[in-house]
C-alpha cells in the first residue's frame, strides 16, 4: 500500500500507478487540466510514464477567472 | 494597431475575467470594451466540481488572446511550475508572472520576481512580469530578457490609481522601447486615461469593471478612456506651466493698454 495526496487530499493505492491510471480512477476526467508532481510540472503525454511513489504530492489544476 | 509580444492588436485595454457577479456579465462586459486581451488563473481541481468547464467554455468562444497569471505563488520554484501547468493548460507561451511578496499589499518579491523571470524566458516563455515601479527592479526585468512590464499603478484592488505618477513617467522615460502596461490599483477611467498620457502602451485591470454597479457600462467607459489616454499622448500634451497665459491674444482687443498709466 502507498499513499499519495491529491490536491492536498490523502489517496491510499495498492501498489504504484502511472499517473494517468490514478487520475482515472480518482474522477479526473476533464481533459482541461494540467498536472504537476511533488512541484514540478508533468506533461500530458508523460502521464502515462510516471509512476507515483509512496509520499507523492500530485497538484491538479484547471481553468479558474483570474485578474 | 499596436504590437504587443508577438501579436498585433487594435484594443489597448487588457481585462481580467474574476469577480464578475456571473459568466454571462462577464462576457458582456469584456465584449463591450472590445478587450483582446484577458487575464486567467489556475485553480486546484476537484473531480465532482467538473472545475473550470463552464469557465473555459465562455472564454473560448470569445476570441480572446489569454494571458494566464501566476497568482499565488510566493517564490519562483511556484511560479515557474504554475506558469508550465498554465502553458499546456491554455496553449499560450505568454504568462503574467505574479510573484506576490507581502500579505498586506500584495506588493511582488522583486527578488523572487527576477529569479522567477530568468528561468521562464530560458524556457520559452513571454513574461509579462507584474512588479512595482521601481526603476532598477524594472530594468533587472529587461536585463533577463523581459520585452513588456508591468508595473503597479498601486496595490491590487485598492482603486487608488497612480500613487507615483512621477516614477511611472520616469519608466517611459528611461525604458522607451519596451512595452508598458499599468497594471493594478486602477480604480476610475481617469486613473486609465491618466496611465495612457504619459505614454503606457496599455492598460490592465480588473476590479473596477467587475464590481462596478454595471459592469457593462464600466467596460464601456474604461475603453473610451484608454482610448482618449492614448489618443492624447499622441497628440502631444502641452508642457504644464507655473504661470497664467492667456488664452485669447490680447494685443488690440478692446481698451488695450487704455488703463495703463
Amino acid at each position: 500500500m502507498i499513499t499519495i495526496r491529491l490536491n492536498e487530499n490523502v489517496c491510499t493505492l495498492e501498489q504504484e500507478c502511472s499517473l494517468q491510471e490514478v487520475l482515472l480512477r480518482e474522477g479526473y476526467t476533464n481533459p482541461c487540466v494540467a498536472v504537476a508532481v511533488n512541484k514540478q510540472f508533468i506533461p500530458r503525454v508523460q502521464y502515462i510514464n510516471i509512476f507515483l511513489k509512496d509520499g507523492d504530492s500530485v497538484e491538479i489544476v484547471s481553468p479558474m477567472q483570474g485578474g | 494597431m499596436w504590437q504587443l509580444a508577438d501579436q498585433f492588436l487594435s484594443s489597448r485595454l487588457l481585462l481580467g475575467t474574476a469577480q464578475y457577479s456571473s459568466l454571462a456579465v462577464m462576457k458582456e462586459a469584456l465584449m463591450t470594451a472590445r478587450t483582446e486581451v484577458i487575464t486567467v488563473a489556475l485553480q486546484r481541481q476537484l473531480p465532482a466540481k467538473n472545475g473550470g468547464e463552464l469557465f473555459w467554455d465562455s472564454i473560448k468562444s470569445l476570441d480572446c488572446h489569454l494571458l494566464p497569471n501566476t497568482a499565488g505563488c510566493r517564490n519562483a520554484d511556484e511560479a515557474v511550475v504554475t506558469a508550465e501547468m498554465a502553458r499546456e493548460l491554455f496553449a499560450t507561451n505568454w504568462i503574467k508572472l505574479e510573484v506576490i511578496g507581502d500579505d498586506y499589499n500584495l506588493q511582488p518579491d522583486p527578488f523572487e520576481l527576477v529569479k522567477a523571470a530568468k528561468v521562464l524566458i530560458q524556457k520559452g516563455f513571454e513574461v509579462f512580469p507584474y512588479c512595482t515601479d521601481d526603476l532598477i527592479l524594472c530594468q533587472r526585468l529587461v536585463d533577463c530578457g523581459c520585452r513588456i512590464l508591468m508595473p503597479w499603478a498601486s496595490p491590487i484592488g485598492s482603486g487608488k490609481g497612480l500613487i507615483n505618477p512621477y516614477a511611472l513617467a520616469m519608466l517611459r522615460q528611461r525604458f522607451a522601447h519596451i512595452t508598458l502596461i499599468i497594471d493594478a490599483g486602477i480604480g476610475k477611467p481617469s486613473h486609465a486615461t491618466q496611465a495612457m498620457e504619459l505614454g503606457f502602451d496599455g492598460a490592465l485591470l480588473n476590479t473596477a469593471v467587475a464590481i462596478a454597479g454595471d459592469a457593462v457600462k464600466m467596460a464601456s467607459a474604461f475603453r473610451d478612456a484608454v482610448i482618449a489616454g492614448r489618443t492624447a499622448y499622441e497628440a502631444g500634451l502641452m508642457p504644464e506651466r507655473n504661470v497664467a497665459h492667456p488664452s485669447t491674444s490680447l494685443l488690440d482687443t478692446p481698451f488695450w493698454l487704455q488703463d495703463v498709466s
